[in-house]
């Protein structure tokens, strides 16, 4: 085990260390006041040292672990917001630790166990010198600091990195559980049913249960509206809830988030997700000069392009962090040591800003 | 082929891809049992009464016009109220939901922000009165805004079988601090029939869908110089 450590012991400190960055620059936000200006969301406590951390779309996820789901037409409600990190929170809660706390923990912790994991998994897939600068961008990657908030990110990342992990590994009924809670999680995880469905075929052409881990996080997905449907009388609430978010997928979607760019009283930060979408996309294409397949390469693609489908570019950087194939894309640009060292200074930079401005916008 | 002969390669293989179907269905079935039971033990559901009352907010948000009666001092009072769109032509238009209030010769607008009595000009009315008007007129949008935030504070709504005038209905009554708000709605349908506010004693105003109206346009400048034009979208 210490052996293992040893060996991961830079990926390890950069997964603590990115985290230290934004837990500190998180503290330092509360202390200094700043940034001023009026609360994101009603009902988010302030009182915490990191209570930025659990701001937006935070709140829902509490509600969530607090009283369950309850669609209200007409109005923005929670059945929009995937049940897995609100189950966990709920369990911690029950061993008496209040939920900001708990929901800052676990997120922090799975990020760790996700960069591990996805550093293992990277290392199946491509290079060792571009899987760890990948797994060191990934650590410090200026939008990351969505995995340190109380969302769900952090726990799909590791369930996910694991999932294709044990698949490659041939470990399926492992494989099968950890996508199947990664889908719980966010329904982007679904998109990862392509490379795990690639693993499958290519390794195992007569095991069932190597057909079953591609299978999982697809029935996973389907059992949250049949859960709705049971606790909520409607089968629809998570559509109707998305559509009260304003986040209706229609066919010319992609067209009509391209037309919001050019619209009069659009926030200034939906740029930044403009921005990060490109990145998102040339780092995928740049994964394809290393090797990587193209189950992965598609997967990540649509990861960022399908919630264009919605008409808006808004919170896109935050859907692109779970895009795997961007970080080895990263990791292939950034493989010599002379432009991965300036590459991490300029992420944890922007990592710092980009947690500092969490009041400012919903990432 | 006889039953004594070795299967050939084509069959044998149908047999092993029958058998891995069946393995990976029996996985993804074990799978998706177990992610919809966790969900249903770990997560609470919602009360009855809050179930209703989504139910309720559902007709509401399909609803454009709706007739209420009260009793003011022993005399019935109609009043009509019709979804509106209240836009502000300034240097930037901006258009908002909300009501329009007829009272016989009386007219008011509604929106979540502001209140007007409309008469040769445009009047700002403040305080809550105006919303609580509103209310009890049954207009589905402020109706909706009223149940909506009880529903997103999750307040207790406790729910009733009752029976008025021999017909069966089902009684809200929600309650956060203070506030209190009753309504009958109608079981099938949950549409609400009646709505009361606050405390006993208060009378309950009776709630009918509208029929078809001609639909009108109404200009007013207000008195800080702003055109506000109303427009009935029921």
């Amino acid at each position: 085990m210490s052996t293992w450590l040893r060996e991961r012991r830079v990926i390890l400190a950069a997964a603590l260390g990115s985290r230290m960055l934004v837990v500190a620059s998180a503290a330092a936000d509360h202390y200094l006041h700043l940034p001023h200006g009026p609360l994101p969301v009603r009902s988010t406590s302030t009182a915490h040292t990191l209570s930025i951390l659990s701001y937006w779309d935070g709140v829902w996820y509490r509600t969530v672990a607090e009283q369950g789901y309850l669609l209200i037409p007409g109005r923005q409600s929670d059945p929009a917001f995937f049940p897995l990190f609100p189950i966990v929170l709920r369990a911690m809660r029950g061993l008496g630790i209040s939920f900001l706390t708990s929901g800052v923990l676990v997120a922090n912790v799975a990020f760790v166990v996700g960069i591990l994991a996805f550093y293992e998994l990277s290392r199946r897939l491509v290079a060792e010198d571009v899987a760890r600068a990948a797994a060191l961008i990934a650590a410090f990657f200026p939008m990351s600091f969505v995995f340190s908030m109380t969302y769900p990110e952090s726990l799909v990342l590791a369930a996910l990195a694991l999932a294709l992990l044990f698949a490659l590994n041939g470990r399926w009924t492992l494989g099968a559980v950890a996508a199947a809670l990664a889908a719980l999680g966010r329904p982007e995880a679904v998109l990862f049913a392509l490379p795990l469905a690639a693993i499958a075929v290519g390794r195992s052409r007569r095991s069932g249960r190597a057909f079953g881990v591609a299978l999982a996080p697809v029935v996973s997905v389907a059992t949250f509206p049949l859960y709705l449907g049971w606790a909520l009388h409607n089968v629809s609430a998570w559509n109707l809830a998305q559509h009260a978010w304003g986040r209706s997928f229609r066919l010319d979607g992609i067209v009509r988030a391209i037309q919001q760019l050019s619209q009069r009283g659009q926030s200034p930060w939906l740029w930044r997700d403009v921005g990060f979408c490109l990145i998102y996309l040339a780092l995928i294409a740049a994964a394809r000069r290393v090797g990587v397949a193209w189950p992965w390469l598609v997967a990540g693609a649509a990861l960022v392009l399908l919630p264009l489908a919605s008409g808006t570019f808004l919170s896109d950087a935050r859907f692109g962090v779970l895009a795997l194939p961007a970080y080895w894309g990263a990791g292939a640009l950034a493989r010599r040591r002379i432009i991965r060292f300036p590459v991490l200074v300029l992420s944890a930079g922007l990592l710092v800003a980009g947690t500092m401005t969490i009041p400012l916008a919903n990432p | 082929m006889t039953a004594s002969e070795p299967p050939t390669e084509s069959a044998r293989g149908v047999r092993v891809a029958l058998a891995s179907g069946a393995t990976a269905a029996a996985l993804a079935a074990v799978l998706a049992g177990a992610a919809f039971g966790l969900q249903a033990v770990a997560l609470p559901r919602p009360t009855r009464g809050q179930l209703i009352a989504a139910k309720t907010l559902r007709g509401l948000t399909r609803q454009g016009a709706v007739e209420s009666t009260t009793l003011v001092g022993g005399r019935p009072v109609s009043t009509v109220c019709v979804n509106a769109k209240v836009i502000r032509l300034g240097r930037t238009r901006r258009s908002l939901s909300g009501s329009l209030l007829i009272t016989g010769r009386r007219r008011l607008v509604e929106t979540r922000f502001a209140s007007f009595r409309i008469g040769s000009t445009l009047r700002e009315e403040d305080g809550p009165l105006p919303a609580i008007r509103a209310v009890l007129a049954g207009c589905p949008r402020a109706l909706e805004r009223r149940i909506g935030r009880f529903l997103d504070d999750r307040a207790p709504v406790a729910v009733k079988r009752d029976f008025v005038s021999g017909q069966p209905r089902v009684r809200l009554s929600f309650r956060r601090g203070r506030s209190r708000l009753f309504l009958l709605v109608e079981p099938r349908t949950f549409a609400p029939v009646a709505v009361r506010i606050g405390r006993r004693g208060t009378g309950w105003s009776w709630l009918a869908p509208a029929g078809p109206r001609p639909l009108a346009l109404l200009e007013f400048r207000s008195s800080h110089g702003l055109r506000v034009i109303v427009e009935e979208n029921a």
